[in-house]
């Protein structure tokens, strides 16, 4: 008995396929389905990772996502449809999960995340996946992160480049280590290409199985950057600082 | 002696480039190299690098031999190294 609820048939004939993945198993499907993930927002990089992540077969899927649908979001936002145009984000994010997985249970806020809001909403998951365009965004959830001791999975993108890493608490620093203030130069609108948002909610995704499931390493204490306009991939340490204004102060 | 600088996100586009060459003397440190990169490039990029006085912006990162040094610390380049101007990036 490994403690966590047992597959039924269903779900045994649908993730057949990733239960061949060795070293992850029927035991790992079942780590999978009693994990819930906060993915904050469902843009080109969240509705990846929820698309994802509904698809491996996580238990319970919050997510968070302010405004209605409109054109320019449809080039990425993979969860939007053009028949929702002007309707809200989230309604269409969740009909599309759960057309894919009817057995996700979804919790879907028409909120993008907020200092006032980010402890209540992390409170009801194990993990976080950090999709959100702004830092303040970023850094609420880093700090509830930190707080409740839940894994931060940050991933972003800009132009052709990406960036992605895991932030573990009590294993690794925070976001507040790599970029202890909000960046001046970046800018709420940037160039993207759909396929560069989802190329890395693909892997922000792979980090969160690995993460729930005990499968592999993840990218904890190291940043991976690539530039898909040449195809340079880099790993880098990062370090966790000693003054950090967040895990040093918060974490108990 | 040669260092390799390579350059990510609005740092690059500033720079125009994602990698170039810099000929260094012995000893340089690591804050000298990153100057000499504002000094070398428009204005554009010493914004990002230094807005505000002669230190280097908190957000931005440098990575030496695929290590992330800090600013504040004082490194001694060795010939051939690799240093990486990283600008965060929040797209979503």
């Amino acid at each position: 008995m490994s403690g966590f609820p047992p597959l039924t048939n269903e779900e045994r004939a649908v993730y057949e396929w990733q239960i061949w993945v060795p070293e992850f198993g029927e035991a790992g499907q079942e780590k999978l389905k009693d994990a819930s993930v906060l993915v904050s927002r469902c843009g080109g990089l969240g509705s990846v990772v929820a698309y994802e992540l509904a698809a491996a077969g996580v238990g319970k899927l919050v997510i968070a996502h302010a405004g209605n649908v409109k054109p320019s979001d449809l080039n990425r936002q993979l969860l939007m449809t053009h028949d929702w145009l002007g309707k809200p984000r989230v309604e269409s994010a969740e009909r599309r999960l759960k057309e894919l997985n009817p057995r996700l249970e979804i919790e879907a806020i028409p909120e993008n995340i907020c200092e006032e809001n980010a402890e209540k909403i992390v409170q009801k998951v194990d993990l976080i996946v950090d999709c959100a365009p702004l830092f303040p965004e970023r850094y609420a959830m880093n700090r509830q992160s930190v707080l409740q001791r839940k894994p931060l999975i940050e991933c972003a993108m800009y132009d052709l480049e990406a960036q992605l890493t895991t932030f573990i608490p009590g294993q690794t620093g925070c976001l507040a280590c790599l970029f202890p203030h909000d960046p001046p130069a970046w800018k709420r609108e940037f160039p993207v290409f759909g396929a560069v948002s989802g190329t890395v909610g693909c892997m922000a995704a792979m980090e969160a199985i690995k993460v729930l499931s005990g499968l592999g390493q993840p990218l904890a204490n190291q940043l991976l950057m690539f530039d898909l306009r040449d195809m340079t991939f880099h790993r880098n340490r990062i370090m966790q600082r000693t003054e950090c204004s967040v895990c040093k102060k918060l974490e108990i | 002696m040669k260092i390799v600088v390579e350059y990510t996100a609005q740092v690059k586009k500033a720079a125009g480039l994602s990698r170039e060459d810099f000929q260094v003397i012995e000893g340089c440190t690591l804050q000298e190299l990153v100057k000499q990169v504002a000094e070398k490039h428009d204005a554009t990029l010493k914004s990002i690098l230094f807005p505000d006085s002669e230190e280097l912006h908190p957000s931005i990162l440098l990575f030496v031999a695929d290590q992330q040094v800090l600013w504040s610390e004082s490194l001694t380049l060795q010939p051939d190294q690799v240093v990486m101007i990283l600008s965060p990036i929040s797209g979503g």
